[in-house]
């Protein structure tokens, strides 16, 4: 019989002590490894999917949105007819195979970014228009060249979900960002 | 030229500021350009022209400057090109003269410019012609050593940049007259704008205008506008910027200096790229001045008239005495302003006959400048005026040819501007850049009412395309009049014809050499600018195109619309690379994946490779260990006689879900996936739709209703985009669900006699071969956290992969490796599983390398004859099967201590290496340990029925050649003995 440990996935040693980053006006958060799970209803099935998700008081997203659940779970729409449920919340059971549902809690890693600058630091590496991001917003995009989930949680606040194994980039990218607004500001006015 | 006491709005006389000039400590204040602060302290030749070595001085006040380019450095960075009319001065910043050696004073190179009767337009076509071999070998490298610009430095930059996204309604390019109208109007009404000026403060000529805007100086109703905006919060207002290009889909390029105007700090970006995303935009650029081609007219101190008045007037440089030599009103009415404000103009030249005298100066008519004397600048002016000439002593002598509309921007998407006779211009037409409207002097709108009213029109006309409601403003009142210019392009007095008569200052093109063009049959305007190099100078002819067609146009006899026209490309100021490149630098390029297993892999000493952006482990060395072959050696012993350990999470895992899943993977695998029992596994081989092969690897069936497949690492995102394409466009119906749970899931692989050993010392519950037989998967637990273990092999061992949790997996993976080593075994890396796989002769993408179909690797049986598959009709097309193909073979060397190698071609032993010859490619090789000789895979030509033949392994770009057997591919127990047992 064998005892493993639970490493929080995707940020190493190096990284994981690099957390919390504050530089400037803007901080960035390792969020702890939760539970995440995908749903994506099979053809058809979608008002299914939605009575059974009902049961738990949440309802499948639209399309670049997320919704919350009182628990503050999350059901955050993942991309194509595919939501995200995020968070401690029990799955809420998807009987006669109506949806294909998956694991990925440890193929994400979730950051948090917060401050005045969130905007213009994502805008350094994201390429969405803040206009489009209110709250309640979900948006699958890219952070530099790789995958991203954006939560858009906040005025002023976003969650992140990057692959955990590209987890050391994002990290690397966004405090680039965070330094560079930080040194623009410290010049602001010459 | 020295600086006025108490004078020039730009500045802040209460900060001094110190830098270098060629080695020389100078001042300036805060404010001056690195151009306006050398101008203040009488520093007039700041660098040395492209081809003749000419002097060269300092000829606008803006980002077009063709002359004073020089070389900057600060906090250790070196940048060579550098305009001195952008540069901004501050503390630390050292600049030097460029092209020029030992000085800018005495430049030895300068004897090119005796030479320069054998250096006219198309020289090197003609002068350096023979011998052949002489042009690359001697000629060309000796004129680049000559010619050129600023220096390269010679080591890495590594200080930051940035690139950024921004969106806007509207952008505003520029912000003079029209464009603060434009802003102002939009920003009133609750758009969304962006305002992005070149100079560091924004009113563009507004700055730099003596007139009144609603009865106040032009410069505080522009500073009365940019407080407006700024205080607009949906206004973003960016000053040194400048917007670089044109694109598709209403997306502009757009250059920042972010920090180049102080000294270098860490993580201070120098400059940003920004990709501003415009719904409308409006191009309010302003106009550029143009000067006129006579002799002598590149001497320091020749300047625009309108880069004299900004001096004067925004840095307080005193330009001396000062000849004008101007063909329209507005240089007349220049020069009567200036000379009003204390500008000694000791003579207005005009070409024009007839003008009445003016007072404050003596008015020229009908007078041209024919000549400039001064070493190092101009020391005096020679005019000819009705059949007499003139010298007149001089500091400097002002430019006016009259205006070019800055409408570069609009030609980015190849629209063609169009000649406009009133102001001797080309001016843009409506639609040139979809979403682009052209207001003020941008679209040949020259008095600042038109402007001002112009931008208001332009911003209502967005608006209202835009669907947002603009409430109508006042037009401020300012100047009005018409502009009035004669086309005066190039003094051609009786005498000056043999002079040279300069048109592009940088590269040192000459009216002669327009003129020779033409008469050697380069009429036409773009082969003209590539025989002259006209235009190509770092300033893209901003100052040069329209005269020099204006030129070619009189030497070939038509008028200038006939002639062509000029246009422009991206971009409008040169970008540096870094700058467009921001972020990715070294390990930026791209996103590094890490492995659980990678911080353990590292610790054991391991070199890495990147496959499919992971960073893998290619060997663990041990002490003693010379080479990686050694290490390689021990490890594929480990496998074939232990047990090894190797971390293969890196293959790409996807969760396949449904009633219809089976059907699913019907389509997607040549093989049937449906008949599979769950608790098995299957491999599988999938085709593009060309028939070619995409990947193979394996299909695990969960449940009635759920598979997980497995592929190889490089072609995972390949493989996933696939089933999303295929089931969106063939099956979008159907009960099915795919996702890649490749991240979700560590995979370790255990392989070798032992494996099954090690593999029960870690499970809760035991397996036998029985339990868990070959090919086949279940459910277990390791103290209570649930994983799946495969019985596969890629390595011809009896082999188990154990997925769990990524969380867990650092963790399994340090188990498994104490548990291998303490069984004789240990971790075997990249090297090693590729040589246990050649020995197997299983395939990689080095076999399926996108040419490859199912017959040519020997796998035409798997696709099934029962039912339809992406890719079955197109892989049966002629010419993808037969023995015209290259087919998998293995290949031993006849010596096995003969080193195959990968990449080289296959002949027949007798025939030379040439492509008619050539039988196909070796695409793996290896040292065997266990078979003792190297081996390789290859794709030869009809190579199944070839076994036993002695062929060529003939590596050319090596140099090796080897006389190898052709055999199976499996060289290794063939019958597959080992891996089920």
């Amino acid at each position: 019989m064998v005892e493993l440990e639970a490493g929080l996935p995707g940020f190493g040693d190096d990284l994981g002590e690099a957390l919390p980053l504050r530089i400037g006006t803007l901080t960035l958060e390792g969020l702890p490894p939760g539970r995440i799970t995908s749903i994506r209803p099979f053809a058809g099935k979608e008002a299914m999917v939605s009575a059974a998700l009902g049961k738990s008081g949440l309802t499948f997203p639209d399309a670049n949105r997320f919704v919350e659940a009182a628990d503050g779970s999350v059901l955050a729409w993942a991309g194509r007819e595919t939501a995200f449920l995020i968070g401690p919340i029990s799955l809420p059971e998807m009987e006669g195979g109506i949806a294909a549902v998956t694991d990925q809690s440890d193929g994400w890693a979730t950051l948090r970014l917060s401050g005045k600058e969130c905007d213009a630091a994502l805008a350094r590496l994201v390429p969405i228009d803040p206009s489009e991001m209110k709250p309640g917003a979900s948006l699958r995009t890219i952070l530099g060249h790789m995958p991203l989930l954006l939560l858009r949680t906040g005025a002023d606040s976003v969650m992140l979900l990057v692959f955990r194994s590209m987890a050391g980039t994002a990290v690397k990218e966004l405090s680039h960002v965070m330094q560079a607004l930080a040194a623009r500001d410290a010049i602001k006015g010459n | 030229m020295k600086r006025q006491p108490d004078s020039g709005h730009s500045l802040d006389r209460s900060t001094t500021v110190g830098f270098t000039f060629d080695g020389r400590s100078v001042t300036g204040f805060k404010g001056d350009t690195l151009a306006s602060a050398l101008l203040a302290n009488g520093i007039r030749l700041v660098g040395r022209s492209f081809k003749y070595h000419r002097p060269r001085g300092i000829m606008t006040a803006g980002s077009e400057e063709p002359g004073a380019l020089v070389e900057a450095s600060s906090g250790g960075e070196f940048y060579p090109n550098v305009r001195a009319t952008v540069q901004e001065i501050h503390d630390g910043l050292a600049a030097r003269a460029q092209n020029c050696w030992p000085s800018v004073r005495h430049d030895v190179m300068a004897v090119n410019d005796l030479m320069s009767p054998f250096l006219s337009a198309g020289f090197y076509y003609k002068t350096f012609m023979w011998p052949r071999a002489f042009w690359e070998k001697l000629y060309e490298p000796a004129i680049r050593r000559a010619a050129g610009l600023g220096r390269l430095p010679r080591v890495h930059e590594d200080a930051p940049y940035e690139k950024t996204f921004a969106y806007c309604d509207l952008l505003v390019i520029g912000s003079g007259p029209a464009g603060l109208m434009a802003a102002l109007t939009a920003g009133r009404a609750g758009a969304r704008v962006i305002l992005a000026e070149e100079d560091r403060e924004p009113g563009g000529r507004l700055l730099s205008d003596g007139g009144e805007i609603d009865g106040k100086p032009s410069r505080v109703w522009a500073a009365e506008a940019v407080a407006e905006l700024s205080a607009m919060p949906h206004v973003r207002l960016m000053t040194r910027t400048t917007v670089t290009g044109a694109h598709d889909g209403g997306i502009y390029g757009a250059l920042e200096r972010v920090g180049l105007h102080l000294p270098g700090q860490p993580h201070m970006p120098r400059e940003c790229f920004w990709r501003i995303t415009a719904q409308r935009a409006i191009l309010a650029a302003g106009a550029l001045e143009r000067p006129i081609a006579h002799p002598g007219n590149d001497r320091p101190g020749v300047m625009m008239l309108g880069a004299v008045a900004s001096y004067w007037r925004r840095f307080g440089i005193n330009p001396g005495r000062v000849v004008v030599f101007g063909n329209n009103d507005g240089a007349l009415a220049l020069s009567r302003a200036l000379a009003r404000e204390g500008v000694e103009i000791v003579a207005h030249a005009d070409p024009r006959e007839g003008l009445a005298a003016t007072t404050g100066f003596p008015l020229l008519s009908g007078a041209q400048v024919t000549g400039t004397s001064g070493r190092h600048g101009i020391a005096s002016v020679t005019v000819a005026q009705g059949g007499s000439t003139r010298t007149i002593e001089a500091d400097t002598l002002a430019l006016a040819g009259g205006w070019n509309p800055t409408l570069h921007l609009a030609c980015h998407m190849n629209g063609r501007p169009h000649w406009d006779e009133t102001i001797a211009g080309f001016v843009p037409v409506p639609g040139m850049v979809p979403g682009l409207s052209v207001a003020g002097a941008a679209r040949g709108r020259f008095s600042t009412a038109a402007c001002l009213a112009d931008g208001a029109l332009a911003a209502s006309e967005a608006l209202s395309e835009l669907g947002i409601n603009a409430t109508a403003m006042p037009v401020p009142q300012a100047e009005d009049g018409t502009f009035s210019i004669a086309p005066f392009w190039q003094v051609s007095l009786p005498g000056t014809e043999k002079k040279r008569a300069w048109l592009d200052f940088a590269n040192d093109v000459t009216t002669k050499d327009v003129r020779l063009a033409a008469a050697e049959g380069y009429s036409s305007v773009e082969h003209m600018k590539r025989y002259t190099t006209q235009g190509m100078a770092p300033d893209q002819g901003k100052n040069s195109n329209v005269a020099a067609l204006a030129v070619l146009a009189d030497a070939t006899g038509r008028d200038i619309p006939g002639t062509g026209v000029t246009t422009f490309r991206p971009p409008f100021v040169p970008v540096s690379i870094a700058a467009l490149g921001a972020g990715g630098r070294g390990e930026g390029f791209a996103p590094l994946r890490r492995t659980v297993s990678e911080a353990r892999s590292r610790a054991m000493g391991a070199p890495f490779i990147e496959a499919g952006l992971w960073m893998r482990p290619s060997y663990f060395p041990k002490p003693g260990e010379t080479d990686w072959r050694d290490s390689c050696n021990r490890e594929v012993g480990y496998v074939r006689n232990a047990v090894g350990v190797c971390d293969v999470s890196t293959l790409g895992k996807i969760d396949v879900q449904g009633p219809d899943a089976a059907r699913f993977l019907d389509l997607l695998y040549t093989n049937t996936m449906s008949s599979l029992k769950p608790g098995r596994v299957r491999y599988g081989l999938m085709l593009r739709e060309d028939g070619i092969v995409m990947d193979d690897g394996t299909c695990a069936r969960m449940a009635t209703d759920h598979f997980v497949i497995t592929t190889t690492t490089a072609a995972a995102g390949q493989v996933m985009r696939h089933l999303d394409f295929v089931q969106q466009a063939f099956c979008s119906d159907w009960q099915v669900g795919a996702i890649s749970v490749t991240e979700h899931f560590a995979q370790i692989a255990l392989a070798g006699p032992k494996a099954r050993d090690v593999i029960n010392q870690v499970l809760d519950v035991p397996v036998t071969a029985e339990s868990l037989p070959f090919m086949a998967h279940m459910p277990v637990t390791l103290g209570g956290v649930a994983a799946r273990l495969y019985r596969i092999s890629f390595s011809g061992e009896a082999g188990y992969e154990l997925a769990v949790p990524a969380r867990y997996g650092a963790s399994l993976y340090d188990r498994l490796l104490a548990l291998t080593e303490a069984a004789g075994g240990g971790a075997y890396g990249m090297e090693a599983l590729n040589v246990l796989r050649i020995e197997k002769g299983f395939i990689t993408h080095a076999e399926i390398d996108g040419r490859v179909t199912a017959f040519d690797i020997g796998m035409e049986k798997m696709v099934s004859g029962a039912k339809e598959c992406i890719g079955k009709a197109a892989s049966k097309r002629p010419g993808l099967i037969g023995p015209e193909r290259g087919q998998l073979v293995g290949l031993r060397p006849l010596n096995p201590q003969e080193e195959l190698t990968a990449g080289a071609h296959l002949y027949p032993a007798a025939e030379p290496a040439r492509p008619e010859h050539d039988q196909g490619h070796v695409s793996s090789v290896c040292w065997s340990p266990t078979l003792g000789t190297f081996l390789g895979l290859a794709l030869l030509r009809n190579g199944r029925a070839r076994h036993g033949e002695t062929i060529r392994v003939d590596d050319g770009v090596r140099g090796k050649r080897v006389a190898a057997t052709v055999c199976d591919p499996v060289f290794f127990d063939p019958d597959g003995g080992r891996m089920r047992g």
